[in-house]
């Protein structure tokens, strides 16, 4: 608990912003949620078949996963706020339009035919009649979006948007439930004060005759106003003013900078940091930082629209997944074809690799390791049918990794089970599997005190650490290349598997392990 | 004034409503009536052009509705349906200003029609103004519902069965009170019903409509003794006008062919009369025109001898006599059971018309009580 204190108020001004970003993005959301929805469950009512429509490609895109939806946009829209707001407001949108068909359609047809009969026109019928007849169901419809906007809007972080998901993304990283805690308790404050707040405004707009007879209690026109009022004024301050912020925000936004993207792991981070730091302590340069990207595809769709203009990745992760390329060995052979490929099919330029690698390695406690007398890989492979394999869903379907060892060396382990992220190392910790993969560079590995098994004959692909670029920003910024080029071969592996285990496992931020990683080497002027 | 000219309207392909002619004078009280899906109501709200018309045309004070602008024509019509029709949200004081405020009614006066308007429809307006819908009961929505349809004082207001869901005393008490205001305001009101009674009770005229079309129109006391066909007959019910004694006269129940005698004839003359037709009374009437001179008794020729005097000294002024449009209901109250063993009918130039007598009063009664079997139900 007194850590989980001691890292709030470590992090206090960080959470803030990012909780202030939350609200910005939410506000936002469901506003435009609003716009959109209303205006559409009014016109649905129009039309019993266009409502059943409307009303199922609403539920129907409500059950696509939001991680799902979320990459499927990134290619269109690129990343950032964008993305992850209209993710958010395509499922706000459901509650609101249902709600408000809803309460339009359940309003007694007698008092519409006697709002038409005593020459109410279908502007007044909407504004006097079915509008403040509906309003508490559209503002619960409005509250069930808001609500679970807060919640949608933790995903954003995967697209690079920030807001109190990046906090969860990082101790997700870390491993770290501290971390993840001090994401997720705001966003459930957040989601609380939200629904309190609205369900005050919903209850202020509740038309007293509505109620039950008992629980009427007549206000006279002035006091009613002002309650509204007072409920309205409430619901600005959470969802309007944090609208707007966001918008005069990406208003003021200056076009000429540069993004640095970063994905969603620890490593990459570092890197993030490295090189935002290393640029903004050593040029003019705006920079601005696009983190905690969901993977490659989306890092690299954000690269291709322009939305980001670097980030770091892995020889072997870009060769087969952005070019296609067959399955590899030569070290050199993939980072040339990676290179010459990127440039010619999408003009990106590929740095000279960074110094560090970080490829798959199998990993075992040191009790399999003496039992079994493991170190190497083809010690693995003899002993696979006693062990227990847990690795990423992307290792058992890659076919460069599980499956050619299945096929190739015909190695069958007794068991493989699927495990996400830093589950592996609790699982194996407990004895659940013996043998995971990891990454060369992982902190947990350190921290497990796990033996990496020996790559031996040559089976997992290189991924050399490189940084990829847009053509044109040796274009906007000239003065990028020579700085650039001094980071070549300047991070060891031993280095950056270091600097992971002081975010992972000491705790410290990516940031300041950046920082003091650049003043160590003396690549930025000291303070 | 409202001219419906041969208004006819389908829907889906369904004819609803059949060339209606029908014109409703200013001032009266016009009652719709006829089974459900008659197209009484649809033919209601075509005047408000709820329902659009298909064909022919509606004329309001001369003026076709189609003319008129929605909105304005509806301003200019109120409108009373099922429950009121209050908008639940509003009070009653908010629902009957919306209606004042849509129709730029002087924003000053709004607040003192209101009350006034209450106030005629017998609602305390310190206790109700600032009630809602569902804080009253049936009856009070009901009197909101009128209250505001008269807000604005339109010379024309049409009534959607507004009564059909009240309980038989409110029903009643607020039926009373709609005729009551439409005579003083002397407006003219068309008015939907399926119930015969509520027609009877508050029509000038009842047109009853039959799958689209007017079978009758007519005043109520007409259409409950002459039908116009079956259906309005089994409609109105066999025995509906023996509920409305009112609506009886005396020459729908009198006998027709009194024994009568010249005033000039002889005692002995009036005794064979009254010896071939086997009565105990002659009345006896005096030149073409029938005026009666009263009535001679077979008891008071007896006791004189002389046959070939002149009945003159015989006549009898000891008699009750009805005008024939003296209606049952009087009949029953003023005639004296003791006395007369025959009541002449006059027509009010005391030309003689027919008679009743003890028997003949007793068959009418007794009709009402006798079970329905066709013909038997005629009027004498």
């Amino acid at each position: 608990m007194s850590a989980f204190w001691e890292m709030f108020l470590e992090r206090r001004e960080e959470l803030l912003n990012l909780f202030v970003e939350h609200m910005e993005m939410t506000g936002l959301a469901v506003i435009l949620s609003l716009v959109v929805g209303i205006p559409v469950g009014l016109l649905v009512t129009k039309n019993k078949t266009a409502a059943s429509i409307v009303i199922g490609i609403a539920n129907l895109m409500q059950s696509i996963p939001s991680i799902g939806l979320l990459a499927f946009m990134v290619p269109f829209v690129g990343i950032g706020e964008k993305p992850a707001i209209i993710m958010v407001v395509i499922y706000a949108l459901l509650p609101i339009i249902k709600n408000t068909y809803t309460g339009i359609t359940g309003i007694d047809p007698l008092v519409l035919e006697a709002a038409s009969g005593i020459g109410l026109s279908k502007a007044q019928q909407l504004l006097q009649i079915q509008l403040p007849m509906a309003a508490p169901f559209i503002m619960a419809g409005i509250r069930i979006s808001a609500v679970t906007a807060v919640g949608t809007v933790t995903i954003a972080a995967f697209a690079g948007a920030g807001g109190l998901g990046w906090m969860i993304n990082l101790g997700l990283n870390a491993n770290d439930a501290n971390l993840v805690l001090l994401g997720a308790i705001p966003a459930c404050l957040l989601a609380l004060l939200v629904d309190f707040v609205l369900g005050k405004v919903e209850k202020a707009i509740t038309p007293e005759g509505l109620k039950p007879a008992d629980q009427i209690v007549y206000l006279p026109r002035k006091k009613r106003m002002l309650r509204q009022g007072i409920a309205l004024a409430l619901c600005a301050v959470l969802l309007v003013v944090p609208a707007a912020a966001s918008i005069v925000d990406a208003l003021r936004s200056n076009d000429d900078k540069l993004v640095v993207g970063a994905q969603n792991f620890t490593e990459s981070l570092i890197l993030g940091y490295i090189y935002s730091d290393y640029i903004s302590s050593n040029t003019d340069i705006e920079v601005e930082e696009r983190f905690n990207l969901n993977g490659t595809m989306i890092a690299f769709s954000a690269l291709e629209t322009g939305s980001v203009d670097m980030f770091t990745d892995y020889t072997g992760v870009l060769a087969p997944n952005v070019l296609k390329l067959p399955l590899e060995t030569d070290t050199d052979k993939v980072y040339q074809d990676v290179k010459s490929g990127l440039k010619e099919q999408y003009n990106i330029e590929v740095s000279a690799p960074l110094g560090s690698s970080n490829t798959y390695v199998f990993a075992v406690t040191q009790e399999v390791s003496e039992q079994y007398n493991l170190t190497t890989l083809s010690g693995l492979i003899a002993n696979a049918s006693q062990l227990r394999l847990g690795c990423t869903t992307a290792f058992t379907q890659r076919e460069d990794l599980l499956p050619k060892l299945q096929q190739e060396y015909n190695v069958q382990f007794a068991q493989v089970v699927g495990l996400e992220g830093n589950i592996r190392y609790q699982a194996i910790e407990s004895g659940e599997v013996d043998v995971i993969d990891a990454f060369e560079t992982d902190a947990l590995v350190i921290d497990s005190n796990l033996v990496r098994l020996e790559d031996d004959i040559g089976f997992f692909p290189p991924y050399q650490a490189v940084n990829v670029l847009r053509g044109d920003v040796y274009e906007r910024y000239p003065e990028l290349q020579p700085l650039l080029e001094k980071l070549d071969y300047a991070i060891t592996t031993d280095e950056i598997a270091h600097l992971n285990y002081l975010v992972d496992v000491e705790g410290q931020t990516a940031e300041a392990v950046a920082h003091q990683f650049l003043l160590d080497k003396g690549l930025i002027p000291a303070e | 004034m409202i001219e419906l000219k041969g208004v006819s309207k389908g829907y889906k392909g369904k004819p609803v409503l059949h060339n209606i002619n029908l014109t409703i004078q200013s001032g009266e009280f016009m009652v719709l009536i006829g089974a459900s899906g008659c197209g009484k109501t649809t033919l209601l709200k075509m005047i408000n052009k709820l329902n659009s018309i298909d064909q022919g045309d509606i004329l309001v004070d001369g003026v076709s509705v189609r003319k008129i602008k929605d909105t304005d024509l509806r301003r200019r019509i109120g409108y009373v349906i099922q429950n009121g029709g209050l908008f639940p949200h509003l009070t009653v004081e908010e629902n009957i200003d919306l209606v004042l405020r849509i129709s730029n009614y002087p924003e000053k006066d709004r607040s003192t029609r209101i009350v006034e308007m209450l106030d005629l429809v017998g609602l305390e307006p310190d206790q109700y103004a600032h009630s809602f819908p569902c804080q009253l009961s049936g009856g009070q929505r009901q009197r909101v519902g009128v209250a505001r349809a008269f807000a604005t004082d339109p010379s024309l207001i049409l009534m959607d069965e507004p009564f059909s869901a009240l309980d038989p005393v409110t029903r009643g008490e607020l039926q009373n009170e709609v005729v009551k205001l439409q005579k003083q305001f002397g407006k003219t009101v068309v008015f939907v019903t399926h119930d015969m009674d509520e027609a009877i009770k508050l029509a000038d005229r009842i047109c009853i409509i039959q799958n689209g079309k007017v079978v009758q129109c007519d005043r109520p006391e007409e259409i409950l003794k002459h039908p116009a066909n079956s259906y309005v007959e089994e409609f109105v019910g066999k025995n509906r006008l023996w509920g409305n004694p009112a609506y009886i006269k005396a020459r729908d129940i009198m006998r027709r062919r009194p024994v009568r005698i010249d005033k000039g004839r002889t005692v002995l003359q009036a005794l064979q009369t009254m010896k071939h037709y086997g009565v105990d009374s002659l009345l006896v009437t005096q030149g073409h025109e029938n005026k009666l001179e009263g009535i001679v008794w077979l008891e008071d020729l007896r006791e004189f001898q002389n046959y070939s005097s002149s009945l003159d000294h015989f006549i009898s002024n000891d008699y009750t006599f009805v005008y024939d449009d003296t209606s049952l209901q009087e009949i029953i109250d003023t005639i004296d059971y003791n006395v007369s063993g025959i009541i002449p009918v006059l027509n009010h130039n005391q030309e003689l018309q027919g008679f009743l007598n003890k028997s003949a009063l007793l068959a009418v009664l007794s009709k009402r009580y006798r079970k329905d079997d066709g013909k038997e139900e005629q009027l004498v």
